[in-house]
């Protein structure tokens, strides 16, 4: 892969899990840094790591190619770096989505003294174990991705999932349309690999924060899927006159196809 | 013969596919450590977690090790594979999770855990009183 076709895929998969800022100027380098110490640091790691278990390398073309394959979990550590999680607890993040356990956690933060952050993982060897530590307050932002369950009536953190991060600046939104029922804008959120398009709808108004109506798919002949959020009925009458008015205006051939 | 019960879980809005299923299998190895994962689609077998591509996944078989795959292979819906094997569906917004007896321990632990982590606020169970 070309240095041009990588920062392009780079560029298309921070648009899709809407950390567009991490490709600004001012963001760009310290992204690319990051994500090199992140490699250097999974390296490191992976020296005392018996062979097969994971795979040996975290540089960008691999996680670039785990999108095309897990495209959430390439989210979940582009987020934990817009937070501005240490390369140490990164290597965590990640050995963790590649199917590592989470055995144990603990955190001690004192006001204006001390935030630390002690994560102990096992392999999938299931014998394999591995500690991180850090003191940087900035990681403890890897406990807003933690996915708390119980087994059994007992405690247990699985993995870690991405937030969602609400649409910015909805009215740059891929398609635009207004109707009887009010404004809507659809972005296509499909991950990069996907063949046919995702559209996000969200009703926007002049004063308030735009309200999302719902997603709807496009199965293979070209029809949509609708799939509404809570307000189930009401959400799926709008998105089909939400998609109706979107046809009319782009022409359905418009809708069938990627943005990206 | 033996037969199925559909158990629906409704899983958040932005939560996709492929990460659903992530989350599930991943419960799943907790009980099985040497799963077998099916794409139920084209049949391609995954041996291992990591080598598993959630995000081309809508629809899977887990079996509970090889021998259990094999047993399937051979046998099919067999009193002999009872609670061998979890079937897992995903269309926007649901999960269906398909397994041979919800009251056997490892069933009942894995649909347990599936909706404690993708559904914590138990709309799915609301839903169903």
């Amino acid at each position: 892969m070309t240095k041009e076709q990588r920062q392009k895929l780079l560029v298309g998969i921070l648009k899709e899990s809407r950390l567009d800022f991490l490709s600004e100027p001012g963001s760009w380098a310290a992204l690319l840094q990051r994500l090199d110490d992140f490699g250097e640091a999974y390296a490191r790691h992976m020296v005392n790591v018996p062979p097969g278990l994971l795979p040996s390398t975290a540089s960008l073309d691999n996680v670039l190619a785990e999108h095309d394959r897990n495209p959430h979990r390439v989210r979940m550590l582009l987020q934990a770096v817009a937070f501005r999680c240490s390369p140490e607890m990164l290597v965590m993040v990640w050995m963790t989505l590649l199917g590592s356990q989470i055995r144990s956690l603990s955190y001690k933060y004192s006001r204006k003294q001390k935030s630390s952050l002690a994560v102990s993982l096992q392999l999938p060897d299931g014998t394999t174990t591995i500690a991180f530590e850090s003191s940087d307050h900035w990681d403890t932002a890897v406990l807003r991705f933690a996915a708390v369950s119980q087994v059994d009536h007992l405690p247990m953190i699985e993995d870690f999932h991405p937030m969602w991060i609400p649409p910015q600046d909805v009215w740059k939104h891929d398609l635009f349309v207004e109707t009887a029922q009010g404004s809507f804008s659809a972005a296509d959120t499909a991950p990069a690999a996907s063949a046919k398009p995702c559209w996000e709808v969200h009703e926007v108004f002049a004063k308030q924060p735009p309200r999302q109506i719902g997603i709807i798919d496009v199965d293979e002949h070209g029809h949509p899927v609708y799939g509404s959020s809570a307000a189930a009925e009401d959400g799926r009458i709008l998105l089909e006159i939400v998609w109706g008015a979107l046809a009319r205006k782009y022409g359905e051939e418009a809708l069938n196809r990627r943005v990206k | 013969m033996i037969g199925g019960t559909d158990i629906v879980v409704k899983i958040a809005d932005d939560l996709r596919s492929g990460e659903a299923l992530d989350t599930v299998v991943r419960c799943v190895f907790g009980k099985w450590p040497t799963a077998v994962v099916q794409d139920a689609s084209t049949g391609v077998c995954f041996f291992s977690f990591a080598e598993i591509a959630f995000g081309h996944l809508r629809e899977i078989f887990v079996y509970r090790d090889k021998t259990a795959f094999d047993s399937w292979a051979n046998l099919g819906a067999d009193p002999a594979n009872l609670n061998t094997m979890v079937h897992f569906i995903v269309a926007r917004s649901e999960l269906t999770i398909v397994v041979d007896d919800p009251n056997e321990a490892t069933m009942e632990s894995i649909v347990d855990e599936a909706r404690c982590v993708l559904d914590p606020f138990g709309y799915s169970q609301r839903a169903a009183a």
